[in-house]
């Protein structure tokens, strides 16, 4: 069943909130159990720009009267000046048996049609439709949205990822590559919290030829980030801003940069706190940089080294 | 005076928007039939032109074309007629059912959905809609909320026995 909020009236840019049984089965103690895959996208001209996903099984004690019927409540709710759209499938009864997803957004305005949809396999009914103010006592919860996530786990490359380079290590479940570029449809949000991780091992330590960068990462809007044999710097895109960089203070050993590259804490991130702070990591070791995170919305990620590079 | 205080005037907007609703409704549906047929045609009129070069009768089949053509551009007149006609039936509606919307928030705390619905739902006195069967609706949405919770009830069935 969708539930669909539309910006215009051609129907071109929607907010989908999408409610699925997946399975419905009797326990052998009575109850049943309801699992349900739960959705949110924002789509514009058929394309999805934005997309979060969970699932939940909710359990139903049996009822003398019709066990044969299981009241969910589904709410779309809307906190228009946090750009926040939830979506809360509660159990009728159990009100603390709930799901919860949410999707940031940037679109202004308001929705203008609601289209309700049932096109699944499954019996189902829909009552009451109703809207109403969100109670004072409802506390908003904190969103995390996965802009872009991929393990290559099998060869090719998402249509998100071009590279002139790549070719895949099916042993490590890699990338060989010396350059690559990922893109995104979206900006992140303006004044919110980023992070960004990405699994690098250096195939050689000796620098990009003209360089003494052994690889570069550039955050479109952010900044690059140089990793050298001795130190790491970053150049912000600020202008006038100064470069910040850290020394290693040890040569840098191969052996310890296999242990870190399958040690997620250790690998290459960058988070910023959405207000101004940075933290840049890699080989264990973290600097701190600013930024303006009303201004610097993160997009695209770039990597480049000299030789090829495991990402 | 309010429609909120005074039960008469509340009852002649609900009236006057489930008329506006049905139209619109109608408007709306006019104009993706239309939209539908031009784009389909669209695609035909460029299958045929391609086919042109390997026809037997090259100018039956120009004829063919040139047909198929004015049927679409008929249909392309008709969007942006029925276009125009769905934006203006949308903007009086959306006002009553912003009056609607303002009083029955404020008299019993939710608005509920009903304007607009089709013959895929059940209605029942209280203004309450179920949708007891596949099928799709569309209906105005005018929240005088900026934030709000949107809620719907759903029952799902065991399919035991069937």
């Amino acid at each position: 069943m969708n539930f669909s909020y539309y910006y215009d009236l051609e129907k071109t840019h929607a907010v989908t909130h999408g409610v699925k049984k997946e399975s419905l089965v009797q326990l052998q103690d009575g109850r049943v159990a309801l699992s349900i895959d739960a959705s949110i996208e924002e789509s514009v001209s058929g394309s999805i720009i934005r997309r979060q996903e969970k699932s939940k099984t909710f359990l139903f004690m049996p009822d003398e009267l019709n066990n044969e019927q299981h009241d969910i409540v589904v709410s779309r709710i809307l906190i228009a000046e946090q750009g926040k759209w939830v979506l809360e499938i509660r159990n009728r009864q159990n009100e603390s048996d709930v799901l919860t997803i949410g999707l940031l957004t940037d679109t202004i305005g308001e929705p203008i049609l609601l289209e309700v949809e049932h096109e699944d396999d499954y019996r189902a009914t829909t009552l009451a439709n109703t809207l109403s103010r969100i109670p004072s006592q409802y506390n908003p919860p904190l969103i995390e949205q996965t802009r872009f996530a991929y393990s290559f786990d099998t060869t090719g490359l998402p249509q998100e990822i071009t590279s002139k380079t790549a070719t895949y290590d099916g042993i490590r479940g890699a990338m060989r590559l010396s350059d690559m570029q990922l893109s995104m449809a979206t900006l992140g949000l303006s004044g919110a919290q980023f992070e960004t991780v990405i699994q690098i091992l250096p195939a050689t330590l000796t620098p990009i030829a003209g360089t003494s960068n052994i690889f570069t990462v550039t955050l479109e809007n952010i900044g690059t980030i140089e990793v050298m044999s001795d130190m790491m710097r970053f150049t912000g895109i600020q202008n006038g801003a100064e470069p910040v960089s850290m020394e290693w203070g040890e040569v840098l050993s191969k052996g310890k940069l296999e242990s870190y590259y399958v040690h997620p804490e250790a690998n290459f991130y960058v988070k910023g706190d959405g207000v101004s702070e940075l933290k840049i990591g890699w080989y264990g070791k973290e600097m701190k940089a600013t930024y303006n995170a009303k201004t610097q919305r993160p997009a695209g990620v770039i990597v480049e080294s000299g030789k090829r590079a495991r990402v | 005076m309010s429609i909120r205080t005074n039960q008469a005037a509340y009852l002649a907007v609900r009236r006057q928007s489930d008329t506006f609703g049905d139209q619109f409704r109608r408007s709306m549906d006019r104009h993706d039939a239309y939209k539908k047929n031009a784009k389909r045609l669209l695609e035909e009129v460029i299958d045929l032109r391609s086919a042109i070069a390997f026809a037997e009768n090259r100018d039956a089949m120009i004829e063919w074309v040139s047909t198929v053509e004015k049927e679409r551009r008929r249909n392309v007149t008709l969007e942006n007629e029925t276009r125009s006609h769905m934006q203006s039936s949308y903007g009086t509606l959306r006002s009553l059912v912003y009056e609607l919307a303002v009083a029955e928030i404020e008299k019993g705390g939710f608005y509920a959905h009903v304007v607009g619905t089709d013959g895929t739902v059940l209605k029942d006195e209280d203004r309450r809609v179920y949708l007891e069967k596949k099928g799709s609706y569309t209906i105005p949405f005018a929240s005088p909320l900026k934030s709000f919770n949107d809620s719907t009830n759903i029952k799902i069935y065991s399919d035991k026995g069937r």
